[in-house]
């Protein structure tokens, strides 16, 4: 069969992986119109840092297509053809396929800010965008970020390790509150202050100052900050541009059934750009992750073969550094619906908390910051739903003995 | 970052200009002696200062990693015991009164830590000395160590030695450590490699032809203590840190490596990944020997080659602990 995969990320390059198990013998073509060959993005704040080259963040390198037995094509993906099933490229090739994944991942989210396009405000999300926020930073000049996340942090990293004085501003009465209980926010908060990041709470811009380029950041409680460059990191969302264009039905993201597939019956849709709809047929959820892309790419290979099975999303896991302090997040950790407990214990030295979530003492999930903990025992506690009580005994080491 | 960049622009240059000394220093005839001791005993004190002190930053720098802090204090240890004082200090044996001179004095100091076919003299000194006791002891001692013991820990453990205990490797991993990220990369630097058969065989000939005396000596000794050894363990090895990394040596050139890399890999020795890799590419950046561990560890396989070192850099460095030495 003649597979065409249309973007060059986590769930483009693992599902071109599992087809090429799947269905040997297969054509499996990718499409990106980004000019680096597939690169790590998680990988992209050590190149910010200076700690990686460009070619270090290239995990396609010696013959990786090759030995995926896949092509790679440097063009942009214009439509799908509405009459037969062909690709229509920018440069005006058409490509005949039997299956069509597509692949194009989020877009940052852009501020509903007046400004948002100005100079100096960056997005963090491509090779180019990276590089464009280094070769802009200055030893001293002042920086301010928008956004509190896991994106957020990295950027105030950055600039930090790069001499710029960094102002954070958060919307939310602490930090990251998606992912982490209040004590659990307090750590973290505690950690980007000592990293020299001049961190506001509560704040949210309303404007940006201008003299050709951005010069301030005016927030909603009327405070000002100045501001040479700003850094906005309040999320991704889906790019559904492509699928749009193709007369493919869109939300937020391309609209998918459980089994991964558009509402035309042979293309298909994986990794940040989908929009799932749940087995229930209830409503739709969107996964953003590294994790999420490669799952979802393993199993739309399988759809794509024709071996029909609904998505299964397994057990969350995200983990990443806030400056020093890492954190793993297993399981359940949004805001606990209504048969959902939880309760944070935090250690002695108050540098470290877990947040356990539960359904009547048993565990569902657990958030782990400063802790140090092993992701795959955490993921077998979640996993086979531990005793509440057991579990924090398993965890407790010397430092949480007289904890809470 | 202070105490690397220390080593990096003051501690290096100054160890890399020690040790051209004492190599020059070395080669003068008859053998200069300093406060009644000989070149090599200054030689091996100046090394064992280089580990030592430049062992602490490191400690400093990964002490996150409970593995790397023990493997660098091993490597400190190492250096202190088995490579100085028990060959000057602890076993009483007057090094000058048993050997000639020249060329077979740095075997000697050498057998406590270096094995056979790192130094070729090991299966060769009976035929020097007759079995006097001490010699047979020495000699028993190299067969004992290098063909018996270290072919079973490399079976289990693949060459954790380079990394623990070998003389070039506590160097390497001490006052190297700033430069473990300049070494090659890629798969045409992997594949020169191969440059360890053609090395390995010159060892196991040069060997033999040292023991029964069967050929031209001066090539044996000259090609092994001089061009190998000198040319590429020292000048090259240490002298190409920060061009081609700290372990440059180790993976090119280094014979013991290439037998027991090979061996290592049949065993069950690796760095095992579990499915959380999101491919940032520090462990293959901070990788000595320029393996591309994050090919391995994005697939959730783990990694099996014949030249890791198995000193947990990777594994140290990966921000989703994701890596584990097995």
């Amino acid at each position: 069969m003649r597979h065409v995969i249309v973007g060059n990320g986590m769930a483009g390059i693992t599902a071109a992986r599992a087809l090429g198990r799947l269905d040997p013998g297969a054509r499996i073509t990718i499409v990106t119109d980004e000019a680096t060959p597939f690169y790590s993005r998680p990988g992209l704040m050590y190149y910010m840092m200076g700690y990686l080259k460009e070619w270090d963040l290239r995990i396609a390198r010696d013959g990786f297509y090759r030995e995926l037995g896949a092509e790679l094509k440097h063009d942009t993906a214009v439509r799908i053809s509405a009459d037969d099933d062909v690709l229509e490229l920018a440069s005006g090739e058409r490509l005949p396929f039997d299956r069509l994944l597509i692949a194009t991942g989020s877009k940052s989210r852009r501020p509903n800010v007046p400004g948002a396009d100005l100079d100096g405000v960056h997005f963090m999300y491509t090779l180019q965008d990276c590089k464009r926020i280094v070769s802009r930073s200055r030893r001293g000049m002042k920086a301010v970020i928008l956004g509190g996340g896991l994106l957020g942090s990295e950027l105030a990293e950055v600039w930090r390790h790069l001499g710029v004085n960094v102002v954070q501003l958060v919307r939310e009465p602490w930090y990251f509150p998606k992912g982490l209980s209040e004590p659990q926010g307090r750590i973290v908060e505690t950690e980007t202050r000592r990293h020299g990041v001049e961190l506001h709470l509560n704040e949210e811009a309303a404007e940006f100052g201008r003299n050709g380029k951005v010069s301030k950041v005016i927030t909603k409680t009327g405070k000002e900050f100045e501001a040479d460059a700003v850094g906005v990191t309040i999320g991704v969302e889906p790019n559904p541009d492509f699928a749009t264009a193709s007369g493919i039905a869109t939300a937020r993201g391309v609209l998918v059934d459980e089994t991964l597939r558009t509402s035309r019956a042979n293309v298909f849709a994986a990794g940040d750009c989908a929009e799932i709809r749940d087995g229930n047929g209830q409503g739709t959820y969107i996964e953003q992750l590294w994790y999420s892309a490669a799952r979802q790419g393993e199993a739309v290979a399988r759809a794509m073969c024709s071996d029909v099975r609904p998505y299964d999303s397994g057990i969350f896991y995200n983990s990443a550094m806030f400056f020093n302090v890492d954190y793993v997040a297993i399981g359940s950790v949004r805001s606990p619906g209504d048969d959902l407990a939880e309760e944070t214990v935090v250690s002695r030295d108050g540098r470290a908390a877990r947040r356990f979530v539960h359904r009547s003492g048993l565990v569902t999930g657990i958030t782990s910051v400063g802790a140090g903990d092993n992701a795959e025992v955490l993921m077998q506690m979640v996993g086979d739903g531990m005793n509440l009580e057991l579990a924090q005994e398993r965890l407790k080491g010397r430092r949480w003995r007289r904890a809470r | 970052m202070a105490t690397r960049a220390l080593i990096k622009r003051i501690g290096y240059p100054i160890l890399a200009a020690a040790l051209i000394y004492f190599f020059m220093w070395q080669r003068e005839r008859p053998d200069p002696m300093w406060l009644g001791r000989d070149k090599e005993f200054w030689y091996e004190t100046v090394y064992l200062a280089f580990v030592l002190v430049m062992g602490a930053p490191v400690l400093i720098k990964w002490r996150r990693s409970r593995y790397f802090t023990v493997r660098t204090i091993s490597c400190m240890a190492a250096q202190l015991l088995w490579g100085y004082l028990l060959i000057y200090f602890i076993l009483p044996l007057n090094w000058r009164g048993i050997t000639s001179g020249g060329q077979l004095v740095s075997a000697f100091t050498a057998f406590a830590q270096n094995l056979w076919p790192l130094e070729i003299y090991g299966l060769a000194i009976p035929r020097y000395f007759g079995f006097v006791a001490v010699v047979a002891g020495w000699f028993a001692y190299v067969v004992i160590t290098s063909l018996i013991l270290m072919p079973i820990i490399a079976l289990r453990f693949g060459r954790a030695y380079c990394s623990w205990f070998c003389s070039c490797g506590n160097l390497a991993e001490t006052a190297g450590d700033p430069f473990r990220t300049q070494s090659p990369k890629g798969q045409r630097a992997a594949r020169f490699e191969w440059v360890l058969v053609p090395l390995v065989l010159f060892a196991v000939v040069a060997t033999v032809g040292l023991a029964f005396n069967i050929g031209n000596q001066v090539v044996w000794q000259k090609g092994w203590g001089d061009w190998i050894k000198f040319g590429f363990a020292s000048l090259a090895g240490v002298g190409l840190y920060p061009v081609l990394g700290n372990r440059i040596w180790c993976r090119y050139f280094c014979p013991w490596a290439g037998m027991f890399g090979a061996l290592g890999k049949l065993g069950r020795a690796g760095i095992a990944a579990n499915n959380m890799c999101m491919g940032c590419g520090m462990c293959s950046k901070h990788c000595d020997m320029g393996i591309d561990i994050r090919r391995n560890a994005l697939v959730g396989r783990t990694t099996k080659t014949t030249s890791c070192i198995y000193c947990g850099a990777c594994v140290a460095i990966c921000p989703r602990n994701v890596l584990r030495v097995i």
